[in-house]
């Protein structure tokens, strides 16, 4: 498949997994520039909240309110959506959200990886929250978990309707989880590529698309913080759904 | 599909399936070390830090407490001497007062007596002057019958 | 050749028409957030608690957004 166009815009390339060590090979150990990201994200990580909380101050300096103001929201938003026991996969959930939101917002730097951007990446996430809340909904609940998919406020007629709708959305749910931040981090990442594109070939017109990305770019700030947020706080329902799947 | 050798991706990068072990290799490295961080470094550093600010505000909010009953009971005691130093004030007023009438009756007494006393000196006295007066005239008339007696009689 | 461009053709209308689902995404979260800022301003001091269910609204209305404007990409790229 070929493609000729006026304009040579290619903006999936900078989705490209590329081995940046060992030539081109790509096995399945190779340091990738995706692996790269996720270094420079863990850096940043450590730097936020090991390094810019290191004096331990009362009143927090700059990076510490950063530190506390991320920690301290999602430990809100679990004990509001999921309860006090939600409390207790607190580790899991914080790891999950500042891996999205520094992923996310790592990769709005010009020439950078956004590792959240692959289906891989958030499907294997997705997957993984699926799997423990199933895990977590049965150890808890036993059979009762099943109730959720049993819904006992609907008529009796409605009921093996309701069962089965509820079926599918259950096991859609990893879909949606997944695709929802990847696509829209590939669709942002891949508007703003377009845009560039039609930058480079048009000269001195070049301003108006400029303009454009200047704003697509204000945009895609507050997208890749909406979508870590949406999806932790669908992670924090989702568990609660597997605490207390009664309603 | 992409191929990783081209420079140029011809297809989505994502479905690109020959990635995924590598992919999903790395995720799994990445997030064991993030979830160790997470667990060893940040919770147990945020919780102390937020147990201190904790502490320290119980802390100051129970020197609050305690400050303002001391000065609840300082207001109470200020309350109570006002009260004592008003009852004092009625006291010493009503004392004062009946003080100030039974010197006045004192006094009047007194008056009364010193002006009887110096009526009936006075009365004295002037009977004393009547009495006085008449004793002279007495004297002088003689004395000037006498007189009057010797010069008729020298005359003579 | 001919057969090759015409597919290719049919891939590009389909990859459009499947665009339009991001419209009807557009106006689910449009109506989303609508309503919730009518209700809002309505009652501002009960808003505050609901913001979490408006971004939750809003992340399943926008994924079958997401959805449409995958399967476009997938007809231009990936088929």
């Amino acid at each position: 498949m070929e493609k000729q166009s006026a304009f040579n815009i290619h903006p999936m390339d900078q989705f490209i997994i590329d081995p940046i060590l060992t030539g081109d090979s790509l096995e399945w150990y190779s340091f990738t520039n995706q692996a790269l990201w996720m270094l420079i994200s863990l850096v940043s990580i450590s730097f936020v909240f090991i390094y810019g909380s290191r004096k331990h101050q009362l009143v927090p300096g700059r990076l510490q309110s950063i530190a506390e103001l991320l920690y301290f929201f999602i430990r809100d938003m679990i004990i509001d959506i999921a309860g006090q026991e939600g409390l207790r996969y607190f580790p899991y959930i914080f790891t999950l959200f500042i891996l999205i939101l520094f992923g996310n917002v790592l990769g709005l730097l010009p020439y950078s990886f956004t590792y959240t951007s692959h289906i891989a990446v958030t499907g294997f996430l997705a997957l993984s929250v699926f799997i423990a809340v199933t895990i977590i909904g049965f150890v808890k609940n036993g059979l009762g978990f099943l109730s959720l998919f049993w819904i006992s406020s609907a008529p009796l007629a409605l009921r093996p309707i309701l069962l089965i709708i509820e079926v599918i959305s259950y096991f859609v749910r990893p879909v949606s989880h997944s695709i929802r931040l990847a696509g829209n981090m590939m669709a942002g990442h891949a508007v703003i590529k377009v845009f560039a594109g039609f930058a480079g070939a048009l000269g001195l017109g070049a301003i108006a698309p400029i303009f454009a990305i200047t704003a697509v770019y204000g945009l895609e700030m507050l997208v890749v913080v909406i979508q870590a947020y949406v999806f932790t706080i669908l992670t924090c329902v989702y568990l609660n759904d597997a605490l207390h799947p009664g309603h | 599909m992409a191929s990783t050798s081209d420079n140029s991706a011809v297809g989505m990068p994502q479905l690109d399936f020959s990635t995924f072990p590598n992919q999903i290799f790395w995720l799994v490295v990445f997030c064991v070390v993030l979830f160790a961080i997470v667990k060893f470094f940040i919770i147990p550093r945020m919780e102390d830090i937020f147990a201190n600010r904790r502490k320290i505000i119980d802390g100051n909010i129970a020197k609050a407490e305690e400050i303002r009953l001391r000065v609840n009971e300082i207001e109470k005691q200020i309350e109570e001497e006002l009260q004592k130093a008003k009852s004092q004030c009625d006291e010493i007023m009503s004392t004062s007062g009946n003080n100030i009438k039974e010197q006045m009756a004192l006094a009047l007494e007194d008056s009364k007596i010193a002006t009887t006393q110096l009526i009936s000196e006075a009365e004295g006295r002037l009977k004393e002057l009547r009495d006085g007066s008449e004793a002279a005239i007495e004297k002088i008339s003689e004395e000037l019958a006498s007189e009057i007696i010797s010069k008729i009689s020298r005359g003579k | 050749m001919v057969d090759g461009n015409l597919v290719e053709m049919g891939k590009l209308i389909g990859a459009g028409l499947a665009c339009t689902g991001m419209g009807g995404a557009a106006i689910g979260v449009g109506h989303v957030v609508g309503n919730f800022l009518s209700g809002a301003l309505r009652n501002p001091s009960a808003a505050s608690g609901q913001t979490a269910t408006m971004f939750i609204g809003i992340a399943f209305a926008e994924a079958l957004g997401i959805f449409s404007f995958l399967v476009a990409l997938l007809l231009m790229y990936a088929m």
